[in-house]
Parts: structure tokens; sequence; C-alpha cells
């Protein structure tokens, strides 16, 4: 399914999205309740686009059980917007009665990669649609993996025939981070599986690259963009901003750019 | 059937965060660095959607917020199934508590509107 | 920016008002918030959202105190953010200012005069039980009432908010107003209010969904604050069905950054 471009719809800058014209967006799951659904959201799943729930609470490689209410509740929002496939990512949330508010990393091992694919299972058993897992971004690493994040990720493919989320931010903030080899892990992951692909911004703090969502695209996040353009064209690519909003123009030039790197 | 591995997964999982929110023992393997680094930005994404949500008691503590803000956090983790609403009300509660925040007026029957 | 900003003209008793303070003139203080928050959406320093959200747009200087208070303020819905900038501190000294320069009259005396015309009114009823038990003849009675009548009338309008020059500058201003500048537009009228057959909400770009944030506000009195629905998600956050534990808000996959 060719999705296009698109930008992550937020409910500060609903009008903006819609003025840019985008392809698609993405909306984030757990901020829309399915009996109200913002009239932005609507208006442009009137005019026909494509709108795609992207969840982040589902904490499918916690070592609990994922939480039934939680996969219902994107589910009921897939068939509402009659969206082609849902997304959530490859971590954790809580653990130990605690609340991390974020996308903690996995660690790479066979423990924890059987542990996720039982998860992965068990929601992909109550979706209606099919399920698109995206790589998430680490200050940290875990000891005593056994695997690359490529190998992990491709495992996780074949074992539950999920879709791939990648989001190219993340895995330059992994590169910059942790040492991650760009060009490995695009060769290891079956990009034939691929969804559609993440760009966002960040800064660099310290020696640190942090993925915040609140700053501009990086240029040396669309070169790992166009390092997956070479290996495959992706169904869509989604631009991610969370917070500090620039000007209409700003967005629409971080289109642009990603329009530019796609050719 | 995934039993044993959740159990240790479980195990290592909540080690993490502990430290990471809680000012647990590190857990052995990590950087120690790395774990400062991650726990600052937890608590700097956690202050942000507090501020985001309560923009009046970010502006009425001002230069206070940050500092009354990070000594809440470490001292109460957020729990599994706490909303940010709740861990903002909680917040201000907390310094109101403090008496770093002025308690919500009471309005009296004799004062309309304004 | 701020000059830009006073109504201008060559025989207009407006001369040097700011438009913030037309629009308190004009409407009171939730209206001179109006007009502050408008000058940001005119400047494109923030953007109001369909549902009403309002947001800074990055790189942000705000051009009067009341502008500073939005920006402090945000992201809020409409209506809240003016109810909440309307009972904050700048309001005062913009009406200390008006009241300094003879346009608008102090809440000391306007409660002064009040109080004097309740006087008046007890007084007259006085006169009134004296008339019924005969200790005062009924003219005394019907020329005291006159009197009081008087004095309640010419005290109603003492007490009135605005001098006579205030009022002058509300209405020459009204018959300026033009949709090019809308921070006079929205003075004189109010977001509420209708210009030219239009909601003046309209004129200046704001969907009537988040329109419809500031008839809350007035429907429902200004609340004591903090009752807030801030900026996260269009909602509330989260979701019941959820089950009451998202870990996320307004967006969520991003990190906190490291400063």
């Amino acid at each position: 399914m060719k999705l296009g471009v698109g930008i992550g719809w937020r409910a500060e800058i609903d009008l903006t999205v819609e003025r840019l014209d985008v392809d698609f967006v993405e909306v984030v799951a757990e901020n829309l309740h399915v009996g109200h659904l913002p009239e932005s959201v609507l208006l442009l799943r009137e005019r026909g686009v494509p709108v795609l729930p992207h969840a982040v609470s589902l904490s499918l490689g916690g070592a609990e059980p994922v939480d039934p209410r939680r996969v219902a509740h994107l589910g009921a929002l897939a068939e509402a917007l009659d969206a082609p496939f849902v997304s959530d990512h490859v971590c954790f949330v809580r653990a130990g009665g605690l609340d991390s508010g974020h996308l903690m990393p996995l660690p790479r091992t066979r423990d924890a990669l059987d542990v996720l694919v039982a998860n992965v299972r068990s929601a992909q058993a109550d979706l209606p649609v099919p399920l698109a897992l995206e790589n998430v971004a680490a200050l940290l690493e875990w000891p005593d993996g056994e695997l690359t994040e490529g190998e992990f990720l491709a495992e996780l493919v074949e074992r539950t025939g999920c879709l791939l989320l990648v989001d190219v931010a993340n895995l330059y903030a992994n590169a910059r981070n942790l040492g991650t080899d760009v060009d490995r892990f695009l060769d290891e992951i079956p990009l034939e599986r691929l969804a559609y692909v993440h760009v966002a911004g960040g800064v660099e703090h310290q020696g640190v690259y942090h993925d915040t969502h609140a700053h501009a695209v990086l240029p040396e996040v669309l070169d790992v963009l166009a390092r997956l353009r070479e290996r495959v064209d992706p169904p869509g690519v989604l631009l991610e901003r969370d917070d500090d909003y620039p000007s209409d123009a700003d967005l629409a030039g971080e289109l642009a750019a990603i329009r530019a790197v796609l050719g | 059937m995934t039993e044993p591995q959740r159990e240790r997964l479980a195990a290592a999982q909540a080690g993490l965060l502990r430290a990471l929110l809680a000012d647990g023992t590190p857990p052995a393997g990590f950087d120690p660095e790395r774990l400062r680094v991650e726990a600052r930005s937890l608590l700097n994404k956690r202050r942000g959607v507090v501020a985001a949500l309560r923009p009046d008691v970010a502006a009425e503590l001002a230069d206070r917020f940050r500092p009354l803000f990070d000594e809440y956090a470490r001292a109460h983790p957020r729990r599994d199934g706490t909303r940010f609403r709740e861990d903002a009300a909680a917040f201000a509660e907390w310094a109101t508590a403090r008496g770093e925040l002025t308690p919500p007026r009471r309005r009296r029957w004799w004062r309309r509107g304004t | 920016m701020v000059a830009a900003s006073r109504v201008s003209a060559a025989v207009n008793p407006a001369v040097g008002l700011r438009a913030e303070e037309l629009g308190f003139l004009a409407g009171g203080p939730g209206r001179a918030a109006e007009v502050a928050v408008v000058s940001l959406l005119a400047s494109r320093s923030v953007r109001v959202s369909r549902e009403g959200l309002v947001s800074p747009v990055r790189q942000v200087v705000p051009g009067t105190p009341l502008e500073a208070l939005v920006l402090r303020s945000l992201p809020r819905p409409l209506g809240e953010l003016v109810a909440a900038v309307a009972r904050g501190p700048e309001v005062g000294s913009l009406r200390r200012g008006l009241v300094e320069r003879g346009l608008a009259r102090s809440a000391a005396v306007r409660s002064a005069v009040a109080a004097v015309r309740v006087l008046v009114l007890v007084d007259a009823f006085v006169l009134f039980v004296l008339a019924m038990a005969d200790v005062v003849a009924p003219w005394v009675f019907f020329a005291g009432l006159i009197a009081s009548l008087t004095a309640v009338v010419v005290l109603g309008r003492v007490a009135r908010p605005l001098t006579a020059s205030g009022r002058a500058a509300v209405r020459w201003s009204r018959g300026s107003v033009t949709t090019r500048d809308w921070r006079v537009l929205v003075a004189c009228h109010g977001l509420l209010g209708r210009y030219g057959g239009r909601p003046v909400w309209e004129v200046v770009g704001i969907a009537r969904t988040a329109s419809a944030t500031l008839k809350r506000r007035r429907a429902a009195n200004r609340s004591g604050g903090g009752s807030s629905c801030g900026g996260c998600g269009s909602s509330s956050d989260g979701g019941s069905s959820c089950g009451g534990g998202d870990s996320s808000c307004g967006g969520g996959c991003g990190g906190g950054g490291g400063d």
C-alpha cells in the first residue's frame, strides 16, 4: 500500500496539518477517544487521507502480558478510522509497579525476544488489522546482548509476521549513542515487511543524541533515510513533531526535504 | 510457556526502572554515566508534560518549578496506572502543602463573577 | 510593533491608546486579554487549533506585558486562556494607567459612589416610612423622593467604569475599525462580536469549535483556575478505554532531552 509523505497529527497543529496537504497522517492512539474523534481527524478522513493509529503504551516488550483493554482500544480506533494497520514499539514502558513514561529499550536477549514474541502474538490475535512495530531510540545499552538490533527485529518479524515501522531518527540515535551499524541494521531487517518510515528531529547534548521530536530534523537523519532509500522505495515516510511546533512554513520545509531524499 | 523468561525479564526491567526513577541501586553491567543521562532525560520528559498540563502551576513557580518538580519526582516515581494529569495534580498539591504555591481561591457566595 | 498597535488619527480622542487598553475600555479585562492573544496570532507567534488549543510558535518576543503573560500561560484552550489572562496582575496595571489618564474610573471611586447610592436609597426609604407615619408632610416626601432619584441617576453615571473621555475614545475607535487591524477590531467588538456581517472570530481565522471555548467561559463564569485540560490531546489524556495507565501525553515517542 502506497502512503506517500505524511506528518504526525497533533491537537496543537491540527489546522496546520490540514493545510500542509499531506498524503497520510498518524495519530497517537492513547490521545483519542473512539466515541468522539477530533473534528480535524474526521475531516481528514472525509478527504480520503489515511489516518494510522500509533500506540505508545502497549509495552509489548514488558515482562507482563499485554493489557487487553489497551489492545481493544487500538483495534477499535483502527476500525473507526478505517486504518490499514496499527503500530506500537519494540520496547517496554512499565515494570515493577513503575511507569517510565517513555519507550524503554529491551535487552537483546533470547529471553526478551521470547516474551516479546508471545506478547505480540497475543496482541495480533485481538487486532482487526496488521500490527507494525517500530525500533526505538536508546540512550543506554543493556549488558549481555545476544543479538544485534537488526537480528532481533528480523527474528521478531519471522516469528510473528508483524510489519516493520523503521524510525530512521531512532536508528541514527542508536548509531550515535550505542554504535549501531546503520548499514548492517538496514541489511539485516526484512525491508519487504516495511510498513512505513518515521523521521524526527532531535538534538545533541554533551555527546549524546536526544531524539526529542521537538527540534529540527538533522541532515544526518536524512542521510540515514537516503541509505534506506538506496535499498527500498518505502511505502510511506512520516514526519513526527511532538513539541515546540515551528511555523507552518518550517514544517512544510521539512516535508519537502524528505520528499527530496525520496526522489 | 514463557514463564521463566518473563520472571527473569521482569526482575531485570524492574531493577532498571528503580534505578532510573526511584534512586535504586544501579543494576550491574550498565554504564553509570548513561544511566544518569537516561534518568535525567526521563525526568525532563515528565517535567515537560506536567508543565504543559498545568501552565498555571509552572508560571506561578517560575524559576522554582524545575528544582521543586525534580525534588517531588524523585520522592514520588510515577506508579503504573497513574495518569499524567493525576501526576500534575499531585505535584500541585505537594507544592501547595509546602507553601510554595498559593492554594486555589475559594469563591465566596457574595462575590459574583469577577 | 508597539507603535503599530496604537490607534492613530488626526482628531482622535483615542490617540496614544494601545489596542489592549482600547479593548479594556470597550469590553473589560477579558477583552484586553483577547486583544493580546489576537495580536500574537496576527504575528504568527501562536497558533489556535481547531479545538481551541493555543500553543506557541517558536521564537516569540512578546510586545506587551499582557502578551508575555499569554505566552507564559501556554498551552491552554482559548476560553480558559482568556479568562486566566484577564485575572492576571498585568490587567490591573493596564487599568491603573487608564485611570491615571482619566479614561477609566478606579475601582475605589466606583465602590465609594455605589455606597453613596445605597445611602441615598436608604434615605428615601426612611422618608417614606416617616411620611406613612404622618411625621412629615406628603410634599416633603415627594420632594425628597425626586431629589433621591435624581441623585441615584447622577451617581449611576459617575459609577460607570469609563469616564466621558473614555467613552468618547471607544466611540471614536468603533468608527475606525477595519478587518485589516485585527487588534482594533477585536478590541472594539470582541471575538464573539460581529463585524461586517461575520463573527469576529471568523475574520481572524479562528475555527468555530475554538470560538465555542469562549462561549463556555462566558456561560460558566470564571472559575478558580487550575481545573484545566491543558495541552494534552484534544479531549483529555489517555482515554478511558485505555484502562487508566496511559504512558504518554501529547505525542509521546520523543525523549526528554538532555539539558
